[in-house]
């Protein structure tokens, strides 16, 4: 018996070994492998070249935007064919992303986000396009820049952003006007926001069930109000970080005060108020939502719902903020046609790209474009006549982003932040209890950094 | 209790047995009707994910954003059963996950029984040491495998084809392994030498005597291995890309994205994608129990 868990740790370690190879070797060699012998490997203009390019959108978006470009694209590269594969759910898609870049079968192009696009880059699966946006002249000033900074490490630029996740908040005008509430204004507080949430939570029938919410949930989004109340995120660096925030007690009161919307408030339903309801907003029970963009085509499907946006509110900060992360395309390193890839690539995300302006019709997405963020199809969509499309520009001059710090730690901490606020938000702890615990264990982590690269 | 404690002590033992099974007394009645509440609560306990899949199903889309949320769908609404299955070629689906898991079981049973064969009736060097190695399989982490087999199977060409979801299981499994030996070491040594009595060779013995007394054993391998090849998600997720070889369990994920979930439909489909074991589990309880009792633990596979 006393081989057995020697024998086991043995194969562990063996096989720990294999996977790790297996993610080292397309890194380091990136056109390596059996396609080897075709040396540059780029297929000259007679030649039949496929990509594949993988992707996580909804049906929507696959059926009016992917395939049409797809078709577009071929059209004028006839000897390439591009291959979708669409995935729609992120843990899914990233699941299979990432075997098949350790596997070396990565798709030629796909469609990370932020977190992963560094986790990825810092690996060395994607392929640097500073020398193509050089020789094609990209105007990269063109693109937002707290966005671009993003995607770039040590100055390389790896991927084209394609939009970013602004949040505003929706609201349904119709429950303003019967509870008599003046809509939001621009420079609202989120003294404001309570006292608006306040006002529209009901208890129609008196059952002591509330039957009409202030705001639906949107907890998630905690560092937003982080944000705004302290102008920075939760490292004091983004990329090198030694010094958690978290324990600022303006943190904790920003944290404590989402909580309270749900528990002491209760304009904000907990999770056993809201079952599995996938959007408050849309099942019109709740007045508010704040999300971004991609939700607008559910709430225009849905018969009766007139909304309209406004800014975040504002917090002690006193200025506007906003969230910096978005989606971008890559190129993987592994790929057999980089050249083609990047002409895909830039057929999606480049300025005036074809893709990003196929995307304005859906109004699903905030563009990470200049150019595109002030088109009238973006600002006065013919879909939403008159509404506050500017909303989603609101906090330009302050992006942070959701994955902060972007560095390989972030994986660790995502877990330890989501085990302690957990606790928070069903009221076993509050805010300064947890960010005490979880103070501790980022002190941790930034002490063996190392451990994590 | 003290009451009826202070009766029964007034009567031999032997006894009391014999009237409370004639006659069942209070106390009988009493511990029936428990067991049965609470083997009711928790049939019905188990039994609401499975409601909640059905009435979803026959929800408009409205309905499945209804706050609070209602059990009764109103109006009905049957068209989300053409609907789901049309969505995607579930047809297609269907048959992926029928080949694949058929041959998955077929290969299972075989390899695995014979292989456990090997364990329960041959004498040779370092038997227990490789029955260790192949037991031990079974803690390492599926996860830690997935990137090792990608590239295995890379190598192999058989990446986007049914192959890397059916092939390994005519390898045997460790589980199932282990639960064939033990069932062969129940089985009298005697039988095995009267057929070498009687001229049969060790691969008779096998085929004839053992296999056919094994039936309860092969048929929860079967069964373990059915249920596990028709929901398996990873698997098909990684290996396959292309729309025409996907399975029932990667086409339903289609209904759900980061943006939307189509619960109405998605539920119509995961309704009938579970009518197969549904049937499989009543007709083949027996062994799923059996294979249960013989182990002790069924639910380290399942």
């Amino acid at each position: 018996m006393m081989k057995l868990p020697k024998l086991m740790f043995l194969t562990a370690l063996l096989v720990a070994l294999v996977a790790f190879t297996g993610c080292g070797a397309p890194a380091a060699a990136p056109s390596t492998g059996e396609q080897s012998g075709d040396s540059a490997a780029q297929a000259p203009a007679d030649e039949q070249a496929t990509i594949k390019w993988f992707l996580r959108w909804d049906q929507n978006r696959v059926d009016n935007v992917a395939k049409p470009l797809i078709e577009r694209f071929q059209e004028e590269h006839p000897n390439v064919t591009v291959e979708l594969e669409n995935i729609g759910s992120s843990a899914d898609y990233y699941t299979k992303l990432q075997t098949t870049v350790a596997g070396g079968t990565a798709p030629d192009v796909f469609y990370p986000a932020t977190h992963i696009a560094y986790a990825l880059a810092s690996k060395g699966a994607i392929l640097p396009i500073d020398d193509y946006i050089a020789r094609d002249n990209i105007d990269l000033s063109q693109y937002e820049p707290a966005v671009l900074d993003l995607y770039t490490i040590d100055g390389k630029v790896y991927c084209l952003p394609l939009d970013r996740a602004a949040l505003v908040v929706f609201y349904n005008k119709k429950m303003f006007d019967e509870a008599g509430v003046a809509y939001p204004q621009e420079g609202w507080t989120w003294d404001d926001f309570l006292a608006t949430a306040q006002a529209l939570t009901k208890d129609f029938d008196g059952d002591g069930q509330i039957d009409q919410f202030g705001v639906d949930q949107f907890r998630d989004y905690w560092p937003m109000v982080v944000w705004s109340n302290t102008g920075h995120g939760l490292f004091d660096d983004i990329r090198h970080p030694t010094k958690f925030l978290g324990n600022e007690p303006e943190v904790i009161n920003s944290i404590q005060w989402v909580a309270d919307l749900m528990l002491k408030y209760q304009v904000m339903p907990t999770d056993e108020q809201r079952a599995d309801i996938s959007d408050l907003f849309a099942a019109q029970k709740a007045a508010m939502q704040v999300v971004g963009h991609w939700r607008i085509p559910l709430y225009l499907g849905t018969e009766g719902l007139e909304f309209d946006f406004a800014p975040l509110p504002i917090g002690k900060f006193g200025e506007p903020v906003n969230r910096a992360d978005g989606s971008c395309f890559a190129i993987s390193a592994q790929t057999k046609y980089p050249d083609i890839a990047w002409e895909f690539v830039k057929f999606l995300a480049a300025p005036g790209a074809e893709g990003v302006n196929m995307l304005l019709n859906l109004n699903v997405m905030t563009p990470a474009l200049e150019e595109f963020q002030q088109d009238e199809r973006f600002l006065n969509p013919e879909s939403l006549p008159g509404s506050n499309k500017a909303a989603f520009l609101a906090g330009k001059e302050h992006l942070f982003t959701m994955y902060d710090p972007i560095h390989p730690m972030y994986a660790a901490f995502d877990a330890a932040w989501k085990q302690e606020l957990g606790e928070v938000w069903i009221g076993a702890a509050t805010a300064e209890e947890a960010m005490a615990r979880l103070s501790q264990q980022v002190e941790e982590m930034l002490a063996n950094l190392q451990d994590y690269e | 209790m003290a009451d009826s404690s202070t009766t029964i002590s007034q009567t031999p033992a032997a006894q009391v047995s014999y009237v409370s099974a004639r006659h069942p007394g209070f106390k009988y009645i009493i511990t029936r009707a428990l067991i049965y509440l609470i083997l009711i609560s928790g049939a019905l306990f188990i039994f609401i994910p499975l409601a909640w899949t059905l009435s979803t199903s026959l929800k408009t889309e409205a309905q499945t954003l209804a706050y609070p949320p209602t059990w009764i769908p109103n109006p009905i609404q049957w068209r989300n059963y053409p609907d789901a299955l049309t969505a995607r070629p579930f047809d297609r689906y269907y048959m992926n996950t029928f080949i694949i898991t058929i041959l998955s079981v077929i290969g299972q049973v075989l390899s695995s029984s014979l292989v456990a064969y090997g364990f329960a009736r041959f004498r040779f060097p370092g038997r227990n040491l490789l029955f260790m190695v192949v037991l031990s399989t079974l803690m390492i982490p599926f996860h830690l495998l997935i990137i090792p087999r990608f590239i295995l199977f890379r190598y192999l060409g058989w990446l986007d084809t049914l192959l890397p979801l059916i092939v390994p299981n005519f390898f045997g499994g460790a589980f199932s392994i282990f639960l064939m030996r033990q069932y062969f070491q129940t089985i009298p040594l005697e039988l095995d030498e009267a057929a070498k009595i009687d001229g049969a060779n060790p691969w008779q013995t096998f085929w004839q005597i053992l296999l056919p007394l094994a039936k309860p054993a092969l048929g929860a391998v079967a069964v373990f291995e059915f249920m596990e090849a028709w929901q398996d998600f990873l698997g098909p997720l990684i290996y396959l890309s292309s729309d025409r070889n996907y399975t029932v369990s990667v086409g339903l994920a289609a209904f759900r994205n980061d943006y939307f979930t189509a619960w109405h439909l998605y539920m119509a489909a995961a309704a009938v994608a579970m009518v197969v074991p549904l049937i499989v589990f009543f007709l083949a309880q027996r062994y799923f129990i059996s294979g249960v009792a013989l182990t002790g633990s069924g639910g380290s596979k399942g």
